[in-house]
């Protein structure tokens, strides 16, 4: 046997990975081969010290895995809720859609940009004011920093997220429909973003916790929950200040394989790194999954609005 | 897959969410050493474990076996580990572009086995040694014995990460202990015990 053969051996056991036969035949040359047993020996301490290179886990390790998902297999629903982090995004996300929604075949039907007919995306066109496009700028530009301190997002705003959360879907089929659930859910105030309407009352819960407080003053418009959306409809002098694209972003994860006909983006910064835009059918599936979704100005300059 | 695997698996898809710490605390040391290897900062590699196990556990009901769930769970770590250096490497330059899967893998891949004595480990004298002797072995020894030694895979797991034969796992696992001990006994910052010792390298 050559040399090596045996301190090939010498390595597999070390690594508990040698048969018996093996085995035996290595104690019989080790018993009579005293360099061979001293490389084991030095072997096995480079092995130690090398494991010991091994940094130990801390334990917040474990218990934050946990805490994120125990809570979210035991109360499905909630805990997608409580994963939401941008309320007011979300509400600005179902407003705009339904905003875009009720306004574009009424305002924006001579509107026949191509890309608006982009079948694996949700794409809208619709008219927006200068200061409501400041707004979304702002609720976008302000996005990663909320991140940081939604950690202490009330329940309160959880809970109107969720229900913004379900709207949006609602919107993406029966806008109306979502319109009337929104305003139960206390989220219409973002309709002012595109609406203008200007009725100064109650501030709803979802308002006042995050992104939404820049949406709401930089439009410098409330409007209250009941005001909201048809008032939209039926506004017929929005500013039209030049057309703003929306997409809807449905995305998933990279581990959860990319759908056909998804179209992956990166880099837009922030907390969320990939967005796949996927056929709505495709998102609506994915919502059992925990789905995140992006809203964003088409663009160069891009305005993001990430909701996790 | 083993049945106890997969009966674990299948509580953990079956609502039983905590039974899923399990799988956390068998994993935990490789999927955070792989991390740390990679982004080479506590917090970060913190971070990014944690983010591999919540989105394994989010996409284990698409695990079907095909690789052993550590080798499943190191390539989803090793994911997410790249697309927190690729978009770290992106900061204040690009906000808003489109990439190619694959134009970076190159790089990032290289950074995945690199190690750092220095800034990784302040360790023992022996220690430092030791994982400065394992940075001046060559890309392929260093490599497969962090992932032995260090991160603990099998023979098989380590197989298949590398896409190698059996045979040449185990050869190149042995080739690259020498190269070590041959590393350590040059290198004079050795432990002692290779001091008086007046065999030849082997």
């Amino acid at each position: 046997m050559e040399h090596f053969e045996y301190e090939l051996l010498i390595s597999c056991l070390l690594d508990g990975e040698i048969t018996p036969q093996e085995k035996e035949k290595l104690d019989a040359h080790l018993s009579r081969c005293p360099e061979c047993a001293a490389l084991l020996e030095e072997l096995r301490a480079d092995g130690e010290e090398l494991r010991a290179l091994s940094p130990e886990p801390p334990k917040a390790l474990l218990e934050g895995v946990m805490r994120e998902i125990v809570p979210e297999k035991q109360e499905k629903k909630k805990a997608k809720i409580l994963s939401f982090r941008y309320i007011a995004a979300a509400a600005a996300a179902v407003a705009v859609i339904i905003c875009a929604a009720a306004v574009l075949p009424m305002l924006r039907n001579r509107d026949s940009d191509k890309s608006s007919a982009t079948p694996e995306a949700y794409y809208m066109s619709t008219a927006t004011s200068g200061a409501s496009g400041a707004a979304r700028k702002a609720a976008a530009e302000d996005a990663p920093m909320n991140m940081a301190a939604s950690g202490g997002v009330s329940y309160a705003g959880d809970m109107a997220t969720d229900s913004a959360g379900a709207s949006l879907y609602a919107a993406m089929a029966e806008p109306e429909a979502a319109a009337d659930n929104m305003e139960a859910a206390g989220v219409g105030s973002v309709s002012a973003v595109t609406g203008g309407t200007s009725a100064e009352e109650a501030k709803p819960a979802a308002a006042s916790e995050s992104g939404t407080d820049s949406v709401s003053s930089a439009s410098s418009t409330e409007s209250t929950p009941g005001a909201s959306q048809r008032d939209v409809k039926e506004e017929p002098d929005i500013p039209d200040t030049g057309a703003r694209r929306f997409r809807i972003y449905i995305f998933m994860s990279p581990s959860d394989g990319l759908p056909e006909g998804a179209e992956r983006l990166e880099g837009f910064g922030g907390d969320a790194e990939k967005y796949f835009v996927v056929p709505l059918d495709t998102a609506r599936e994915l919502e059992s999954r925990g789905f995140e979704a992006v809203l964003s100005e088409d663009g160069e300059d891009a305005g993001l609005i990430v909701i996790r | 897959m083993d049945t106890r695997l997969q009966g674990i698996i299948d509580r953990v898809l079956s609502g039983e969410a905590n039974a899923f710490g399990t799988l956390v605390s068998e994993n935990q040391n490789k999927v955070y050493a792989l991390a740390m290897r990679m982004v080479r900062n506590e917090q970060d590699a913190l971070d990014l474990s944690q983010e591999a196990f919540i989105r394994a556990y989010r996409s284990l009901g698409q695990y079907r076996g095909e690789s052993s769930f550590s080798v499943w769970l190191y390539r989803l770590t090793q994911n997410i580990c790249l697309d927190f250096l690729r978009k770290k490497k992106k900061q204040n330059v690009i906000s808003f572009v489109y990439t190619d899967e694959d134009s970076e893998q190159t790089e990032f891949e290289a950074a995945d086995t690199s190690l750092s004595p220095e800034t990784l480990f302040e360790q023992s004298e022996t220690r430092r040694a030791v994982a400065e002797g394992l940075s001046r072995l060559s890309e392929e020894h260093r490599r497969i014995l962090v992932l032995r030694e260090i991160d603990g895979y099998s023979y098989e797991e380590i197989a298949e990460m590398l896409s190698l034969e059996l045979g040449t796992v185990k050869s190149r696992i042995a080739r690259a202990r020498l190269a070590l001990r041959s590393e350590l006994r040059k290198s004079g910052g050795v432990p002692d015990r290779y001091a008086a010792d007046e065999r030849k390298g082997v």
